[in-house]
C-alpha cells in the first residue's frame, strides 16, 4: 500500500532530438528480437539451415565452381525473406490488431518514428540471412574440389533481399491495415520470382526488375565471362528497399525534407540500376566470351603430363591432377598404343549466350579431347567417355551411334576409368531416362540395346580378363570396321541378336 | 423430423452466414488470382504448358490465402453455447464459399485459356490442377479448423494466411525428386504426384471435418501433468 | 424455491499445470447469484464451463436437468441457457436486429415470424428498440454490451450465465443493467460474474466467492458481510495488523483485519466481508 504513496523519484530528463533517435533504436531492438524469434522466421530459419546442413548430396557438390555458388545462395535467401516480410507485416499490424492503437496514438515517440524502428529492425534478421550465406559460402570455398572465385555482389544479394522484402512488409502493413495483405504479397512475389521471369530470353532490363536474377545454363564458366550485373542488381535491391522504407515513413506522418530526398534519392538509384543492368554483359565481355569459345587456346593455361597435355582456364587449373588421374586410368587400360598416344585435354566453353547458355561447346580438333567445366560423380564418367572417346575413334564430331566394336570399347573403358563407374552408369542412365547415353562432352556417347547388353556382360566379367583381352586386341577392337559380334567374341562374351528399335538409331 | 428441422435451420442461417463472410478478404484473395492468371492474355505471353501450371499454382495458392479466413468469426464467444452445432455452421460457411470459389476458379482457368495458345492450353490438364488448387484451399480450411477446435482465437485467418505460403513453398524445395508435388504437366511423375495432391484433399477436409465437433472430452496428453489442450487467448 | 436448478460437482480444470478450476461443487438455485473473486481466480473459466463453452477435465455437472457430458444433453442444455461471455464479440456489419435474429437461428428458432417477434422482444428488454437498425460498429460500448444481453436473453433461457456485464458501464448504464438482470433474475437462473461488490450487494439472494480455482465463500451477501463483523476499525495511525488500511476523508484510517485491544470498531459493508473470505494472501494483489 505504502508504494503508492508519492515520493520523489528522479523524474526523466526532457526529451532532446538525440533522445528521439534513442527511443527509435531501443524500440528497434525490441522489435528486432520479436521479428527474430517469430515463429513463421523460427520455422523457416530451422527449415533452412535443415535443408543446408542435411548430410549427403550429389558427388558433384564436392566440386563447387564458386562463380555458380555464389549466386545459389540466393533462393533460400529469398524463401527466408518471404517468412522475413510476413513476420515484419505482422509486427508493424500488431498495435492494430490487438486494439492498441489508441493507446499508442498520443505516446511520445511519433508513428513515423516507429516506422523508423520497425525498419531498423529488421537488420539483424538481414544479419543472420548474410552470416548463413557467409557460412556457406565459406564452407563451399574450404572444399579441396573448389575453383574459382565469388562475386561479393553475388553474395549481397541474398541479405538484400531479405532487407527488401522485410521492408516491403513494413511498407504494406503502413499502406493497408490488414494481415491479409503480405501473405498475399508473398505469393505474388512467388509469382513474380518463380512463375514469370524465370525464362532468360526475355530482355536484360525486365529480367532485372525480378528479385532474382535467374541464370541457369547448361555449365558453369569462366568467371570474367558471366557478364552478370550483380553489382547493379544488388544496387537496385538495396536502392528499392530505402525507397519503400522511406515510403513507410512518409506514409506514417514523416513528411520530413530528409525523408522525402532519401526517396528521391532512391528513386533515381532504382531507375538507374534499372537501366544499367539493361547495358550488360558489356562488350568487353562478349568479346571475351566469342575468344573463349571459339578459339579457348588463346587464355588458357597448359600442362603437360607424360603423353597428356591438359589445358584449362586458369581458374580451373585445379582440377587438372583429377583429369590425369581418370585419363591415366583410361590409358592403363588401354595399354600397347593407347597408352601411349599423345593427346590434349582441352576445357572448352559455350559462352555465346553468357550463364543461361545450353549450347555445347564446338567438337574438339583432331588429337584433342574436350573436358566441361563441371567435376564430380556423373561428370567425371563424362570425362572418362570423353577421354576414350579420343583415345578409340579419335573425333568428337556426332556421325551417329557407334553401332560396333568402337561403342563397346569406349564405354567400357569409361566406366572402368571411373570411380563408381557402374553405378554412375546407371545413374546417368536413369537421370536422362535414357540407359546406355553417358552424357560427354560436346556430343553424348550412346550405346544401342545390342551394344549396351555386351558392355553389361563384360561388366560381370572379371575386369583383369576383360582388360588383358582389350590390350591384346587393342587395335582390331578400336578400328571402324570391328563388329559388335566380333568384338563380343574377342572379349570372351555372346551379342544379342540386333532389335527392332536397336535397326533405328543412325549408326556411325 | 432432425433432418426437417436441421433444413429449416440451414435455410434461416444462410442469409446471416453469406453476410458475415469476410467476403472483402476473399475477394482480395480471388482478385490477385484473377490478375496473376491474366498475366499471360494481358502481356501476350505466349507461354508453354509448365510456365501456364505454374501460373495456375500461384492463382489457386492467391485463393488459398483467401481462404484461410473463411472459418472467422468475431462473434464465436457470443455464439459459443448455442445449440446449433458447430460442424453445421462451418459447413455452411465453407459450401458459400465454395460455391462463390467454384465460380472464381472458373473465371481463372478460363482467363488462363485466354492467354494460351491452342496448344499450350491443351496440354494443361485443367482437372488435376482443380484438384491442386482444392488441396490447397483444403490446407487453409484445415489449419483454420484446427486453429479453431484447439485455441480460443476468434480469427485465425491472419496466422493461418501466413503460415500458407510456407507450406507449398516448403513442399517444393523439400520433398525429393521422386515424390515432387509441383511437376510440370506431361512429366513421367504427374499421376503419382496427383494421387499424391488428391491424398492430400482428402487428408485435409478429413482434418477440417475432424476439427469441427467441439470436444465433450478434454483430450489429456500426459496424466498427471495437467496438460490438457493449450486454449490460448480464452481468458480465465 | 430451494431447489437447485444448476449443481455442479467436483469441477477442475487446468490450464498448463495450474488448476484454474479446482474441485468446484456448486448449487445454484433460482434468482441471481454474484460470483466474485480477484482477477485470475478461476471465474471466466467456471462460467465457460456451467455454460458449456469448455469441458472440464474432471467432475459433473447439470443444467435444469440436462446433462451436457453428453452430446444430445449438452444440445438439449444450450437449449435452455444464454452465455453473455466477457468480451462479447460482434460481427461489425450486421444490425443489432440482424444480430439477435443470427443468435436466435443459432438457439435453433427456425420459425421466422416467431424468432423475428423474439428478437424484438429481447432488443425492446434491454431497451434498444429505437436503435435495432443500427449496425454495430456504430454504437456505444454500453449498447453493444446490452445487445449481448439481448442475445443472450433470446429464447427465455431458464439459465443465464453473465460474465462480467458491467464492466465498463458508465454509471447510469449499470443502473439500468441492474435492473435488467434483476428482472432477468425473476423466474431465471442467474450467474453473475463480477468485480463490483455492489453488484452483488444490491442484486444477488446469494453470493459465491472464489480465489485461486477455489470456492472460499458460499452464502448470502449478509452472511458475506457478518464475515467482518467485529474486524473493521477506525484508528488515527497507520495499523501494522490490518490486512488492508487507508485514509478515509475524515483523515482516520480505516482499517480491516484483526483489530487491537479496544478498538474502535465501525459497521462493515459486503466488501469488507469480501476481503477477509479471501483468506490469507496479501491484500495487495486482491483487485476490488
Amino acid at each position: 500500500m505504502t508504494a503508492l504513496t508519492r515520493t520523489p523519484v528522479t523524474a526523466p530528463a526532457p526529451p532532446s532530438a538525440r533522445d528521439g533517435l534513442r527511443a527509435v533504436l531501443a524500440l528497434a531492438r525490441v522489435e528486432a528480437r520479436r521479428l527474430l524469434l517469430h515463429p513463421l522466421v523460427l520455422v523457416s530459419l530451422a527449415g533452412y539451415l535443415a535443408l543446408l546442413l542435411w548430410p549427403g548430396g550429389e558427388p558433384e557438390d564436392a566440386y563447387p565452381v564458386l562463380q555458380d555458388v555464389d549466386r545459389e545462395t540466393q533462393f533460400g535467401q529469398l524463401l527466408l525473406g518471404l517468412a522475413v516480410m510476413i513476420a515484419a507485416n505482422l509486427g508493424v499490424l500488431r498495435s492494430h490488431r490487438r486494439g492498441t492503437d489508441g493507446s499508442f496514438a498520443v505516446l511520445v515517440v511519433q508513428p513515423w518514428r516507429r516506422t523508423c524502428a520497425h525498419v531498423l529492425s529488421v537488420l539483424p534478421t538481414v544479419l543472420v540471412g548474410a552470416l548463413i550465406v557467409a557460412g556457406q559460402f565459406t564452407a563451399e570455398a574450404l572444399k579441396p574440389g573448389a575453383v574459382g572465385h565469388g562475386s561479393v555482389f553475388e553474395l549481397v544479394t541474398g541479405p538484400l533481399l531479405i532487407l527488401l522484402l522485410a521492408v516491403l512488409g513494413v511498407l504494406l502493413g503502413r499502406l493497408i491495415r490488414s494481415s491479409f495483405v503480405a501473405p498475399l504479397a508473398a505469393v505474388a512475389v512467388i509469382a513474380a520470382a518463380f512463375v514469370f521471369v524465370a525464362d532468360s530470353s526475355s530482355p536484360a532490363w525486365l529480367r532485372g526488375l525480378a528479385p532474382v536474377l535467374f541464370d541457369e545454363g547448361a555449365r558453369p564458366l569462366p568467371s570474367g565471362l558471366l557478364g552478370r550485373p550483380a553489382g547493379w542488381h544488388a544496387l537496385y535491391l538495396l536502392a528499392l528497399a530505402v525507397l519503400a522504407a522511406a515510403g513507410a515513413v512518409r506514409a506514417s506522418g514523416g513528411r520530413t525534407r530528409a525523408v522525402r530526398a532519401t526517396a528521391l534519392t532512391a528513386l533515381g538509384a532504382v531507375v538507374a540500376a534499372v537501366v544499367l543492368q539493361g547495358t550488360a554483359p558489356s562488350d568487353a565481355v562478349r568479346e571475351a566470351r566469342e575468344v573463349a569459345t571459339r578459339d579457348p587456346a588463346e587464355v588458357q593455361d597448359c600442362v603437360r603430363r607424360g603423353p597428356t597435355t591438359y589445358c584449362a582456364f586458369p581458374e580451373f587449373t585445379p582440377w587438372v591432377d583429377e583429369w590425369a588421374r581418370v585419363t591415366d586410368r583410361v590409358r592403363s587400360l588401354a595399354g600397347g598404343p593407347g597408352a601411349e598416344q599423345a593427346l590434349t585435354v582441352r576445357q572448352k566453353v559455350n559462352a555465346l549466350d553468357g550463364p543461361s547458355g545450353t549450347g555445347e561447346p564446338s567438337p574438339a580438333a583432331p588429337g584433342e579431347v574436350t573436358a566441361s567445366t563441371a567435376w564430380g560423380g556423373e561428370r567425371e564418367l563424362e570425362f572418362a567417355a570423353s577421354v576414350a572417346r579420343g583415345l578409340v575413334v579419335g573425333h568428337e564430331r556426332y556421325a551417329g551411334v557407334f553401332c560396333d566394336a568402337r561403342g563397346v570399347l569406349t564405354v567400357w573403358l569409361a566406366i572402368r576409368a571411373t570411380r563408381d563407374g557402374e553405378a554412375l552408369f546407371e545413374k546417368t542412365g536413369e537421370g536422362y531416362n535414357s540407359p546406355g547415353v553417358i552424357q560427354a562432352p560436346v556430343t553424348a556417347v550412346a550405346l544401342r540395346d545390342r551394344e549396351l547388353t555386351v558392355v553389361e556382360r563384360l561388366l560381370a566379367l572379371p575386369r583383369e580378363r576383360v582388360g588383358r583381352a582389350v590390350r591384346a586386341h587393342w587395335a582390331e577392337l578400336s578400328a571402324a570396321g570391328t563388329t559388335t559380334d566380333r568384338a563380343a567374341t574377342l572379349l570372351g562374351v555372346t551379342a544379342p541378336a540386333e532389335t527392332a528399335a536397336d535397326r533405328e538409331w543412325m549408326c556411325a | 423430423m432432425r433432418v426437417r428441422r436441421r433444413a429449416a435451420v440451414v435455410a434461416a442461417l444462410t442469409r446471416p452466414t453469406v453476410r458475415s463472410l469476410p467476403w472483402r478478404l476473399l475477394a482480395g484473395g480471388w482478385s490477385l488470382g484473377v490478375v496473376v492468371a491474366a498475366v499471360p492474355a494481358l502481356f501476350s505471353l505466349d507461354l508453354p504448358a509448365a510456365v501456364l501450371a505454374n501460373v495456375v499454382r500461384a492463382a489457386a495458392l492467391c485463393g488459398a490465402v483467401g481462404t484461410a479466413f473463411v472459418l472467422d468469426d468475431p462473434a464465436r464467444h457470443t455464439t459459443g453455447a448455442v445449440p446449433v452445432p458447430r460442424p453445421l455452421r462451418q459447413a455452411l460457411r465453407v459450401a458459400v464459399v465454395g460455391l462463390a470459389g467454384a465460380v472464381w476458379w472458373a473465371a481463372v482457368l478460363g482467363v488462363v485459356r485466354a492467354g494460351a495458345d491452342a496448344e499450350s492450353w491443351a496440354a494443361l490438364p485443367a482437372g488435376a490442377l482443380t484438384v491442386e488448387a482444392g488441396a490447397l484451399s483444403g490446407l487453409a480450411l484445415a489449419l483454420a479448423g484446427a486453429a479453431v477446435r484447439f485455441s480460443a482465437v476468434r480469427l485465425p485467418g491472419p496466422a493461418v494466411a501466413a503460415a500458407l505460403p510456407a507450406l507449398p513453398v516448403a513442399a517444393a524445395v523439400f520433398l525429393p525428386y521422386e515424390h515432387a508435388l509441383f511437376v510440370p504437366p506431361g512429366d513421367p511423375r504427374w499421376a503419382d504426384a496427383h494421387t499424391l495432391w488428391a491424398g492430400i484433399l482428402a487428408a485435409t477436409l478429413a482434418v477440417w471435418a475432424g476439427c469441427g465437433p467441439e470436444p465433450r472430452r478434454r483430450v489429456r496428453a500426459v496424466p498427471g501433468r495437467g496438460g490438457g489442450v493449450p486454449q490460448r487467448g480464452g481468458g480465465r | 424455491m430451494t431447489r437447485p436448478t444448476v449443481s455442479a460437482a467436483g469441477l477442475t480444470l487446468s490450464y498448463r499445470g495450474t488448476r484454474a478450476v479446482d474441485e468446484v461443487t456448486l448449487r445454484l438455485t433460482e434468482g441471481v447469484t454474484g460470483l466474485l473473486g480477484p482477477n485470475g481466480a478461476g471465474k471466466t473459466t467456471l462460467l465457460r464451463i456451467l455454460a458449456t463453452a469448455t469441458v472440464p477435465d474432471n467432475g459433473a455437472f447439470t443444467v435444469l436437468g440436462h446433462d451436457p457430458s453428453t452430446a444430445t444433453g449438452r444440445q438439449d442444455a444450450r437449449r435452455v441457457l444464454g452465455y453473455l461471455p466477457q468480451n462479447p464479440g460482434f460481427h461489425p456489419d450486421f444490425t443489432a436486429f440482424e444480430f439477435v435474429d443470427y443468435v436466435a437461428i443459432l438457439k435453433d428458432l427456425t420459425d421466422r415470424r416467431s424468432r423475428h417477434a423474439e428478437a424484438r422482444r429481447v432488443l425492446d428488454a434491454v431497451g434498444l428498440a429505437d436503435v435495432r437498425g443500427k449496425r454495430i460498429r456504430k454504437l456505444s460500448g454500453g449498447m453493444k454490451q446490452r445487445v449481448a444481453l439481448a442475445a443472450a436473453l433470446v429464447g427465455d433461457p431458464g439459465f443465464l450465465v453473465l460474465d462480467e456485464p458491467t464492466v465498463g458501464l458508465d454509471p447510469e448504464q449499470r443502473m439500468r443493467f441492474r435492473e435488467l438482470i434483476a428482472e432477468a433474475g425473476e423466474g431465471r437462473t442467474v450467474l453473475l460474474s463480477t468485480h463490483q461488490t455492489e453488484d452483488v450487494a444490491m442484486l444477488c439472494h446469494r453470493v459465491v466467492v472464489m480465489d485461486k480455482g477455489r470456492v472460499r465463500f458460499d452464502g448470502t451477501p449478509a452472511e458475506l458481510t457478518a464475515v467482518a463483523d467485529g474486524r473493521v476499525w477506525r484508528s488515527t495511525e497507520r495499523q501494522p495488523g490490518a490486512r488492508a488500511g487507508w485514509r478515509t476523508g475524515t483523515g482516520e484510517f480505516r482499517n480491516v483485519g484483526d483489530p487491537p485491544e479496544g478498538a474502535r470498531l465501525v459497521e462493515p459493508t459486503l466488501e469488507d466481508g469480501y476481503l477477509l473470505a479471501l483468506g490469507g494472501d496479501p491484500v495487495a494483489e486482491v483487485a476490488v
